[in-house]
């Protein structure tokens, strides 16, 4: 009895001991975890669209948010859009460490994006049903991503830390601002890495990932970047001291202009041979200038943001949509339109009251690129010509001040609602390369280049010749092509130009006003003038964007200087 | 594992060898128990069951039979004051759902801080421990320090409630019949002001919002007429006190028990029969189409206790029970919201043209309408605790020696049902909403809600006295599988999967005693949770406890001393239950938009990206407990227990706040959370008699006070803003300096300079002015510090006394909590706030800051609520120090007269005992929120916790 109780009980806290390893197993799961998100090709395309997706929204409004903005609320070209936009409190009292950013999702999401990148990049290997060959090319993918993203802070901010890997959460995480140079070199490096690897074109089923076209254009943005005053020197815009090195290049270079044209000359070639890209000319600027900014996937796009994340992200630049409503051109954009004829137009000073009739004349001779970008008011839009979507009753909301309402993106789009942000077109190579031959002083190399999106826009030949002239016609031509395309807020800073201060990103920024100073009317307005709209703030310290104040309260990142 | 299956091997083969050899060695000790056993024993223990006398455990113990003294629905809310350590924290008081929360010696964790409920030797969830019947309970112990709950392992730390049922004596049968029967009030209804308060303060309050646009004037803009004043005030106009509509004064409630007990040395029996019966507070009856709130509740009990075969006890219990749930078929606290929130101007119950029930589009649930117009709703839950043990005495192996092994299932089912009807809307005539009129429908009774919980023990145990050495000791091996499908919507990536919860537990006790004079207790739980990864599932929760019974030292030996012990205990114990989602060991990857490739017809591809980062090495959250004591017996009269703690949390699990960006992903959970907390218990109980009067009376104080020292928390702008260091939900708000004067402004409204300028919206004279704490001149969220104290209090205190005289008898039990607040704006909204979306105006904004000298009205020197205002203002109605308000109270939880009747005259009857007796249940407060707002102190808004009245019938025959 004794020993067979005792062996009962033994034999049961056996059977029951053995299984127990399984007892505290995690039940079968539906959710997605690491083993699983890179066993197939098919999961881990997932993660690759998301790398895409967080790599390549930097700057758009794809969040949606109900106070999100477009870059050009903050570059003077259009109002700071509705009082509670993130844009308003910049604008009007500067950049703020403690408070919302250009760059919408905070400046840590920057690496948010990164780890995505490098988490695919380190664990393609483990996917059982792809080809090496298959899977190098997504590494490069990834590390031409993480060159864009870099590209993209070190405008914003100078030198930022360099990440190598997806760090584990008990990794020595101290990683400091590496200098402004390292950062452009690495760039570089991961570019010439992945242009080397990535295919020219891809099959069309996946056309929007990286080609060598995309990859060349993120390195020729970040070396015209470096050429231009703001970097290029060795006397930065605010004193650092011993960190000068993280806001400028120590020394005027004039050979960085010489890279930048050879980047810029390196994606022309590639992408209108093998990449099978080209500027749009037919000879219809309207037509041309409306297919390659708005029409998907046109011949003149090199990369853009094809995420569907949300569609609210459109609803930012789609007049039809509440959110855009408050989006309006304002003077200091409008002026530096050519007239069709390629002369200047004169504009109503913030003291004249004009007919409104004149409104109207002026607008409707200015150039093709305005009518592709902007519907003036009792005007039906250009870009969607004869389509009752677009008339001006139907985009009419309410009575606002502004110069005209902005339908950029929506050439012939009719009631699609969605565009693809075009963040390389084949354009911005040809204005680097006119940039830069001009400070090389190769005029005519330069004159050539500016001239084919020149001339493309139905305007006459630029055929000036002094140095400082025609940079100031170059930089007039990137105002006009990109608007709206992220460039001119950083452009300007980047170029140090000289009223900053006054009416480009501070100062009085101007739009009209109709009826005796008030909002344009759907119809019957009566007359226009220029009137102040709100003084913007600058100081000096806003050519680069501050670091969140809780980042820097680690210890571990320096401050950008005045903030 | 291969370590815990050598573990429970190993105890199995040297216990018993181990004590042969003692026994071998020992030839001249007798088995028999120490004179020590013989005194009273409070409840069992977990392992093993040690005497009071030779305990060095804290610990605290009430006996069933005092918990029936309090004839409440919920066995939680029989608990005020009864338990030194416990604190009880009353909620509301709606039939069903009157639950109070409870916590032992304070909150020790910022995450899941809820103790841990075993009932006879089970763990088992709180609803099943809600709705046992007081007569079936023999007594409740709850379990505080290291020494006691660290064979729990990890569902120690956060105390244990042990609850033991009766069972069956050996003696002749016997049958014990209890009946009480009373009638439940509400403790406190606040009510709001009727319609001609309403449009005096509505007049006001729209003139106050007129204040800008006439120019920064306060120039009377009314509302209502003079003439509609004075109609509202006479009566001719509507006035309706939806309070008094819709609730009665009266709730009946009845619990009615019969308990047969007996046996014999071979067979025990205790068999409980109950039947609860409470109803609500709301005017209405129950019928085919419309109920009241209400519970039901059978229980029956079956405990029984089988010897046989000479050295097996076998013990089967069955605890099952019926809930019958019924309520109007509308949110039970929407109900509370209308009835406070619709002023009594906006119509009649029932359209005066054309006699249907009163509605608009603004006020739509017309609450009389709700109580007769939708049908009612119900639940019906079915649970069953069934338990079963079996012992072998294996005293022929070596005294003292026995094995257990013991199963449990416990089970419980929710069906819902509900008969639903609709009501059109009229106003003046019109139909006002798309509602229309519809008889009541049937919906079957569908499934909802199941859980169920499987666990199995094995013991081998061993208790002997050799000489002056006492020992008893026992190791138990538990496999617990949970399953639920009850709010499995955890946070955490995997939450479809979160309905299993395994867990091992291998539990070691050993107590020891030398000569009747020194205690030793050496504790050790080693427990295996499935929320973590290999490797970090088993934890070892060691504790060690010593005692000194001084009283039994020849030096100390008097009459005054009767009884002296010290003690102290150190230790760990854990706790797996966090609130922050399960398995997060594993790296999920989530869902995340689509991403569009080609050109010609766009190709999808959905995305995917990593969630919150793994933490392979989460584990429990770890408690280090010191606790110190003593029990100390003068005169053979009074007795008194204290005990002084200190419970260290660490690696409570906390998503991290400090990894730099670079590191981009999303923060992990890690053990990095710590909470101290420490506090003391003295409780104190003089029995005596004077002549034929007997009497005595007690109390005990509960203080208990945390800190958090560590949280990840953000860093704040400014120091003062920061929570760390402070307790655990101390609120944080911006500090109120009083009204703005008409002087702080200039005459174009703005703030006159030096004024720092809030940025909730603008200001005018009356609104809430703050301190500008980091004097930038702007009054922000930067500006926010503590306001006041967490809503937890860290006093809790009761004391009683109880008298007899010949048959008659008379108790009372006063409790009391403070060293709390409580924030008007987030706890009593409705009563607070005035006129905000349409809402009504309590007497508290009576006083409100007004100046309108055309109109006689100048209450700028003695306001005490801001200016009135019928549109959201983002500036008064903020956590401020102005709404703080201290939550101390004092209540009468129980006062009980009754009478005995001799047993001599009973005998004629065949009675044993026979006892009637009146009592009350929470009949007096006092409190500052009561005294000042007309506020409940704990129970603030909705449903409200209930007074009784009771007349009661016990015998036993």
């Amino acid at each position: 009895m004794k020993n067979t109780t005792l062996f009962a009980a033994i034999a049961v806290i056996i059977s029951l001991a053995s299984c127990q390893k399984e007892f505290l197993q995690m039940p079968i799961s539906n959710s997605t975890t690491v083993d699983t998100v890179f066993s197939t090709s098919i999961n881990a395309q997932a993660a690759i669209a998301s790398a895409y997706q967080q790599s390549l929204s930097q700057g758009l409004p794809y969040q949606g948010y109900w106070n999100s903005m477009l870059q050009d609320n903050l570059s003077g070209a259009m109002n700071y859009g509705f009082a509670w936009t993130i844009a308003n409190p910049m604008v009007l009292n500067g950049m703020s460490s403690n408070s919302g950013n250009e760059d919408m999702d905070g400046f840590n999401y920057n690496y948010t994006a990164i780890r995505q990148d490098y988490l695919v990049k380190e664990n393609i290997g483990k996917v059982k049903d792809m080809s090496d060959a298959d899977k190098a090319v997504v590494r490069a993918e990834m590390q031409a991503l993480i060159a864009y993203r870099y590209e993209q802070m070190m405008i914003m901010y100078g030198g930022v830390p360099i990440v190598s890997r997806s760090f584990a959460a008990t990794d020595n995480l101290v990683v400091s601002r590496h200098p402004l140079k390292q950062v452009l070199d690495s760039i570089v490096t991961w570019c010439d890495y992945a242009s080397a690897v990535v295919p020219s074109q891809w099959p069309s089923t996946w056309r929007g990932r990286m080609t060598k076209s995309a990859v060349m254009a993120i390195k020729a943005k970040a070396l015209l970047y470096a050429a231009r005053p703001l970097f290029n020197t060795a006397t930065p815009y605010l004193n650092f001291g011993g960190n000068n090195n993280l806001v400028c290049l120590g020394g005027n270079d004039p050979s960085r202009w010489d890279a930048a044209a050879k980047a810029s000359e390196a994606e022309i070639a590639e992408a209108e041979g093998q990449g099978g890209l080209a500027i749009i000319n037919t000879g219809n600027p309207l037509d041309d200038y409306g297919k390659a900014t708005s029409l998907p996937g046109n011949m003149e796009v090199v990369l853009a943001y094809k995420s569907d994340n949300s569609s609210s992200m459109y609803t930012f630049y789609n007049a039809h949509t509440w959110q855009a409503y408050g989006n309006l051109l304002n003077t200091n954009q409008l002026k530096f339109y050519y007239k069709s004829d390629g002369t200047d137009e004169v504009w109503p000073n913030t003291t004249t009251v004009k007919p409104f009739s004149e409104y109207l004349d002026n607008m409707n001779a200015i150039e093709a690129r305005f009518k592709a970008c902007f519907q003036p008011w009792q005007m039906d839009a250009w870009n969607n010509p004869g389509d009752n979507n677009w008339s001006n009753q139907s985009m009419f909301q309410w009575q606002n001040p502004g110069c005209a309402r902005i339908t950029k993106f929506y050439y012939k789009a009719g009631t699609r609602s969605w565009f693809e942000f075009p963040v390389f077109r084949l354009a911005s190579a040809y204005l680097s390369s006119a940039e830069a031959y001009n400070e090389l002083g190769q005029t005519q190399l330069s004159l050539d280049r500016l001239n084919k999106i020149h001339l493309r826009a139905g305007l006459p030949a630029i055929t000036e010749k002094d140095k400082n002239l025609l940079r100031a016609i170059i930089q007039r031509e990137w105002m006009i092509e990109f608007f709206d395309e992220n460039y001119r807020l950083h452009d300007i800073k980047h170029w140090k130009l000289a009223g900053i201060n006054n009416g480009l990103i501070g100062g009085s920024i101007t739009a009209f006003t109709y009826n005796g100073n008030t909002g344009a009317k759907l119809n019957g307005n009566t007359d226009y003038q220029d009137k102040l709209l709100y003084q913007a703030f600058w100081a000096d310290r806003e050519y680069l964007n501050p670091f969140p104040q809780t980042e820097v309260n680690k210890s571990i990142i320096v401050q950008n200087p005045g903030y | 594992m291969k370590k815990t299956i050598k573990l429970i091997i190993w105890a199995f083969i040297t216990l018993p060898l181990g004590t042969q050899l003692l026994n071998a060695q020992q030839k001249n000790i007798s088995p028999r128990v120490s004179a020590a056993d013989s005194l009273k024993r409070m409840g069992d223990g977990h392992l093993l069951t040690i005497s009071e006398t030779e305990n060095v455990k804290a610990r605290a113990s009430v006996s069933g039979s005092t918990l029936y003294k309090t004839p409440t629905a919920n066995i939680t809310n029989t608990l005020y004051g009864r338990l030194p350590g416990l604190t009880v924290l009353q909620g509301s008081g709606e039939p069903g759902y009157d639950a109070a929360s409870l916590y032992i010696r304070g909150l020790g964790t910022y995450d899941n801080s809820s103790l841990v409920i075993y009932v006879d030797g089970f763990q088992t969830t709180s609803s099943y421990f809600q709705y046992l019947s007081p007569a079936e309970i023999e007594s409740i112990t709850v379990l505080k320090d290291a020494a006691a709950l660290a064979s729990f392992g990890m569902k120690g730390a956060n105390g244990v409630l042990w609850v033991v049922t009766k069972r069956g004596k050996t003696g002749p049968s016997k049958v014990a019949v209890n009946v009480v029967s009373g009638l439940q009030q509400a403790m406190r209804i606040d009510k709001p002001l009727g319609a001609y308060d309403y449009a005096r303060l509505y007049n006001q309050a729209i003139s106050n919002d007129n204040y800008s646009l006439n120019g920064y004037q306060f120039l009377w803009t009314p509302k209502y007429s003079d003439k509609q004043l004075q109609a509202y005030k006479n009566g001719s106009a509507t006035n309706v006190e939806w309070f008094d509509q819709v609730l009665r004064k009266n709730a009946p409630y009845t619990d009615a028990n019969v308990n047969f007990n007996g046996g014999n040395n071979a067979t025990k029996y205790m068999v409980i029969l109950d039947y609860m019966n409470q109803g609500g507070i709301y005017d209405i009856a129950n019928t085919a189409a419309t109920s009241n709130a209400q519970i039901q509740r059978f229980n029956i009990r079956t405990n029984l206790d089988l010897n046989f075969f000479k050295i097996f006890e076998a013990r089967i219990d069955l605890g099952g029970r019926i809930e019958d749930r019924h309520y109007p078929n509308y949110n039970g606290s929407q109900l509370w919201q209308d009835l406070a929130g619709y002023p009594s101007n906006i119509y009649p119950v029932r359209d005066s043209l054309t006699g249907h029930w009163s509605g608009t589009a603004l006020y739509p649930n017309n609450p009389v309408a709700t109580l007769h117009g939708l049908g009612w709703i119900g639940t019906h839950d079915r649970t069953l605790q069934a338990n079963f043990g079996l012992k072998e005495r294996l005293d022929f192996i070596t005294p003292g020696l026995y094995l257990k092994e013991a199963a449990s299932l416990n089970t419980w089912t929710r069906n819902a049902f509900s008969y639903t009807a609709t009501y059109a809307r009229y106003n003046n005539g019109l139909q006002t909403t798309t509602d229309k009129q519809a008889t009541i429908v049937a919906n079957g009774s569908s499934p909802v809600n199941q859980y169920d919980w499987k666990q199995g023990t094995l013991t081998a145990g061993y208790d002997r006295t050799f000489g002056k050495h006492r020992i008893s000791a026992a190791v138990e091996y538990l496999a617990s599988n949970f399953m639920t499908d009850y709010s499995t919507n955890n946070p955490g990536l995997n939450t479809g999967n979160n309905i299993f919860y395994h867990y091992e537990n291998l539990g070691s006790a050993v107590h020891y005693a030398y000569n009747a004079k020194y205690l030793l207790d050496v504790n050790v739980g080693y427990s295996g949770s499935d929320s973590y990864a290999p490797g970090n599932r088993w934890k070892a929760y060691p504790a060690i406890g010593a005692g000194w019974i001084l009283s039994e030292e020849s030096f100390l030996k008097s009459s005054v001393l009767s009884f002296l012990k010290l003690r102290g205990s150190v230790g760990l114990s854990g706790n797996d239950q966090t609130n922050n989602g399960r398995y997060l060991y594993q790296q999920y990857f989530t869902q995340n938009g689509t991403y569009y490739t080609g050109n010609n017809g766009l190709a999808s591809n959905n995305g995917t990206v990593q969630g919150y980062i793994a933490n392979p090495n989460i584990t429990a959250e770890k408690s280090l407990k010191y606790d110190i004591g003593f029990d100390m017996t003068l005169i053979q009269k009074l007795s008194v227990t204290a005990d002084v703690f200190l419970d260290k949390r660490s690696g409570i699990v906390t998503r991290t706040n400090d990894l730099l960006g670079t590191f981009g992903g999303s923060q992990p959970y890690l053990n990095i959370g710590k909470v101290t907390n420490k506090g003391f218990e003295v409780s104190a109980r003089y029995a005596d008699h004077a002549g034929k009067m007997n009497y005595n009376f007690g109390g005990s104080v509960s203080f208990a006070k945390n800190t958090v020292d560590f949280q990840s928390e953000i860093p704040t702008v400014n120091k003062f803003s920061q929570t760390t260091g402070l307790a655990i939900g101390t609120p944080v708000g911006l500090v109120s300096t009083g009204f703005y004067n008409i002087t702080d402004f200039n005459s174009d409204g703005t703030l006159k300079t030096g004024q720092p300028v809030p940025a909730f919206g603008a200001v005018q004279p009356g609104d809430i002015k703050y301190k500008d704490l980091d004097g930038n001149g702007k009054i922000d969220q930067n500006d926010v510090t503590v306001i006041g104290k967490s809503p937890f209090p860290t006093l809790t205190y009761t004391f009683n006394a109880e008298v007899s005289y010949s048959g008659f008898d008379f108790s009372v039990q006063f409790q009391g909590a403070s060293g709390n607040s409580v924030n008007l704006i987030s706890e009593a909204y409705y009563q607070t706030v005035a006129f905000v979306n349409n809402i009504n105006v309590y007497p508290t904004a009576q006083n409100a800051w007004a100046y309108f000298p055309a109109q006689g009205i100048d209450t700028r020197a003695t306001a005490t609520y801001p200016r009135l205002s019928t549109l959201a203002n983002n500036n008064n109605y903020r956590a401020s120090s102005f709404w703080m308000v201290s939550g101390d109270y004092l209540r009468i939880r129980n006062a009980e007269f009754g009478y005995t009747f001799s047993p001599a005259l009973l005998r004629k009857i065949h009675t044993e005992s026979l006892r009637i007796y009146v009592s009350a249940v929470n009949p007096l407060t006092w409190s500052y929120l009561r005294k000042h707002y007309n506020i409940d102190p704990e129970t603030t808004s909705g449903y409200p916790a209930l007074k009784s009245y009771n007349l009661g019938l016990s015998f036993k025959f």
